[in-house]
């Protein structure tokens, strides 16, 4: 017994003892929800550039702009629509958008706004919806960055041969508080959607101050998660 | 070199070491000043370790002809730690994203320490002794004790602001070691003591530092005590 | 010089026999103290020191009563934290922590008041040489990024000390001590002698040339004062 207690106090008197620290401030990991990346290229073929606007992250470092992801409702065309647009530098015109258009017909002065149900019942995992030029389809749009910058130029809209699609991974609720100037806490609620996506693009130049369309370019293997809001 | 040997001739010369055949009789209590230099392990793993001075006054009294209980009162500075406590927050919202970050540094100590110890020797006119006891010790941060904090919020997200927090939360104020050592008396007055503590408690509290290592209050301390 | 100090070195060592011949000889001249303590720190590029430790060892003749001559060999350590630099939360923040030692030597009169019962109050006026070797530990955010270490560098070092002694026996004493110290400032910057780690993200054109530039811009300089404790014997 005397060959086993001896070590074991020396043990215990060498295993120092160890207090925590109560009512730590919490902590949360960077975890970037939302985003759109992929790879794209200009009209010159099989020149595919990498991009990704994670929201949250710097736009243009050494600038302090970050990517964010805005949600939009509108009528267009005699349907209500509703965009998923990421801006970084600039806040006028988006990098990326994604737009979807509601089945059936309104009046243009019809309220614009998405409701929950209606956004869980056309976003729905698992479906594609395909770019084919057909009128109230899905449109995805994109900035190629260039080093001047300039607006958005490019749109599946307006692709001289519309191809691609758009499918929906996932959706989730999601909520998330705003503090307005006067310090009080606004809950907004809107859905996290993952999509993947492929499109080719119509690529628009400036011509004396007129946007003419110049030629093809192309998104391929995007992933993006964005934000929607009822 | 040549300064070295000069110093160490002229330290010959001093009446420190009387033969140690010889016999001293102890003052049976009294007090007096304690100086001397500890080394303490800073670093575990690495075996790292740290000198820095240590000073006090003490006490003591003869319980019987064997049997001294001796009390100190001592400040002990020590540096040469490198731990290091990282809080982070990250609030990302669609249309804004809120940081902030803090970072302390542990790099310097004071302790305060009071050791109780009890020293037995052969008899009243042996030179040398042995003691143990236990040494309550409290605690304080010197240096930057704020540490390095960054908040930024865009979009009026709100991440939690660590300015509040202080490196003092994350260092245990109080801690208990226990001591083991030998002591020899070069004069009647004059003792070298030769000690070796054992902090039990892990100084750093592992959710601050965000890590299982041990910083203890060990090492070795050689001090002279002259009694006044 | 070196001949010298050899010399010096044996006419210690066989003084003391001169000393012991003599059947009613004064006590000696001669004391030699060890003293160890703590203070504080300013040192140029540093924001902020701790951790100040001091060692000394001296030696002091009494010339007459009320005044005496005393070298003195000091070892002092002290950290301090560098300037920080930051691009903001999706940069890089550079920081670092700066390691001083200095071994000096130092020479120079000392004035003694000697009180009733053993107690002295002495002020002492020293110059001497001092060896600085300076390190940097380099971090951004919370990582180590590298280790720099300059060139042991030699300069002018003055103190001052007020020395409260105690002389419990004729042959010691113990002490209290407050001082200041400074060494000569240059314009002179140290260099550097070796980097070890990563290099500093944009350091030769980049935001960090600024931080780089700040902390090579160490020379050494420090003022600092001290509170130290002693013992003090005399020779015989």
């Amino acid at each position: 017994m005397k060959n086993i207690l001896f070590p074991l106090f020396v043990l215990v008197l060498f295993a120092a003892c160890k207090r925590d620290v109560e009512d730590l401030p919490l902590e949360r990991p960077w975890a970037p929800e939302f985003y759109a990346r992929g790879e794209w290229r200009d009209t010159v073929p099989n020149v595919y550039t990498p991009f990704d606007y994670t929201v949250g992250s710097p736009a243009e470092p050494p600038f302090a702009n970050i990517f964010t992801c805005k949600s939009r409702t509108g009528i267009a065309d005699a349907q209500k629509i509703i965009r998923s647009e990421i801006f970084g530098i600039s806040n006028s015109g988006p990098h990326f958008y994604i737009r979807f258009s509601a089945p059936g017909v309104v009046m243009p002065d019809a309220d614009s706004s998405w409701s929950k149900t209606e956004l869980e019942s056309f976003f729905t995992p698992g479906k594609v919806l395909p770019i084919t030029g057909a009128p109230g389809e899905v449109e995805v749009g994109f900035e190629l960055p260039f080093f001047v910058r300039t607006y958005l130029l490019a749109n599946s809209g307006i692709a001289p041969a519309p191809d691609g699609e758009v499918t929906i991974v996932s959706t989730e609720d999601y909520e998330w508080t705003q503090i307005d100037y006067l310090g009080n806490a606004i809950v907004r609620h809107g859905k996290k959607i993952g999509l993947q996506f492929n499109a080719k693009l119509g690529r628009l130049i400036y011509k004396d101050g007129v946007p003419v369309l110049a030629g093809e370019a192309e998104i391929r293997n995007g992933q993006a998660s964005i934000y929607l809001e009822y | 070199m040549s300064l070295l040997l000069i110093f160490i001739s002229l330290l010959g010369q001093a009446t420190l070491m009387p033969p140690d055949s010889s016999t001293i009789t102890a003052p049976v209590h009294g007090n007096g000043l304690l100086i001397g230099v500890h080394t303490a392990v800073v670093e575990y793993a690495a075996f790292r370790v740290a000198p820095g001075p240590v000073a006090g006054y003490y006490w003591f009294h003869d319980l019987n002809d064997r049997l001294t209980l001796r009390m100190e009162f001592v400040g002990k500075a020590g540096g040469g730690y490198r731990e290091q406590a990282v809080f982070s927050d990250a609030v990302i919202t669609p249309e804004g994203v809120g940081r902030s970050l803090a970072i302390f540094n542990l790099r310097s100590l004071l302790f305060l320490e009071m050791p109780v110890l009890f020293q037995f020797r052969r008899d009243r006119t042996a030179r040398h002794g042995f003691f143990a006891g236990l040494r309550p010790s409290a605690n304080f941060v010197t240096g930057d004790n704020s540490g390095y904090l960054e908040f930024s919020t865009v979009g009026n997200v709100s991440p939690t602001d660590f300015q509040g927090l202080t490196l003092r939360r994350g260092v245990h104020e109080f801690d208990l070691s226990v001591v083991a050592g030998w002591n020899y008396a070069l004069t009647r007055r004059l003792n070298l003591d030769v000690r070796y503590s054992q902090g039990l408690f892990d100084l750093t509290a592992d959710n601050f530092f965000k890590n299982k290592s041990n910083t203890l209050n060990a090492g070795l301390q050689v001090s002279l005590r002259a009694d006044f | 010089m070196k001949c010298f100090l050899l010399a010096l070195m044996l006419v210690m060592v066989f003084s003391n026999e001169a000393l012991l011949s003599q059947q009613t000889a004064p006590l000696s001249r001669f004391t030699i103290g060890l003293e160890t303590g703590t203070g504080n720190a300013d040192d140029g590029c540093c924001s902020d020191t701790w951790g100040f430790f001091v060692l000394a060892g001296t030696v002091e003749y009494r010339l007459v009563r009320f005044f005496s001559w005393e070298a003195s060999l000091r070892y002092l350590g002290f950290e301090g934290a560098l300037q920080p630099y930051s691009t903001g939360p999706y940069g890089f923040s550079l920081s670092g922590f700066n390691r001083a030692n200095n071994v000096m030597l130092t020479t120079g009169p000392r004035f003694n008041l000697p009180f009733r019962h053993g107690l002295e109050l002495s002020l002492a006026l020293k110059g001497g040489a001092g060896l600085d070797m300076v390190s940097q530990e380099i971090l951004n955010y919370s990582n180590f990024l590298q280790t720099r270490r300059y060139k042991p560098d030699l300069r002018m070092i003055y103190e001052g000390n007020l020395r409260f002694s105690w002389w419990l026996t004729d042959a010691m004493a113990v002490e209290c001590l407050a001082g200041l110290m400074t060494n000569m400032r240059d314009r002179k910057l140290l260099n550097l002698k070796s980097v070890e780690g990563m290099e500093i993200p944009d350091a030769h054109s980049g935001p960090a040339q600024r931080f780089v530039s700040e902390i090579s811009g160490a020379n050494g300089y420090f003022n600092a004062i001290e509170l130290a404790f002693g013992v003090r014997f005399r020779l015989r």
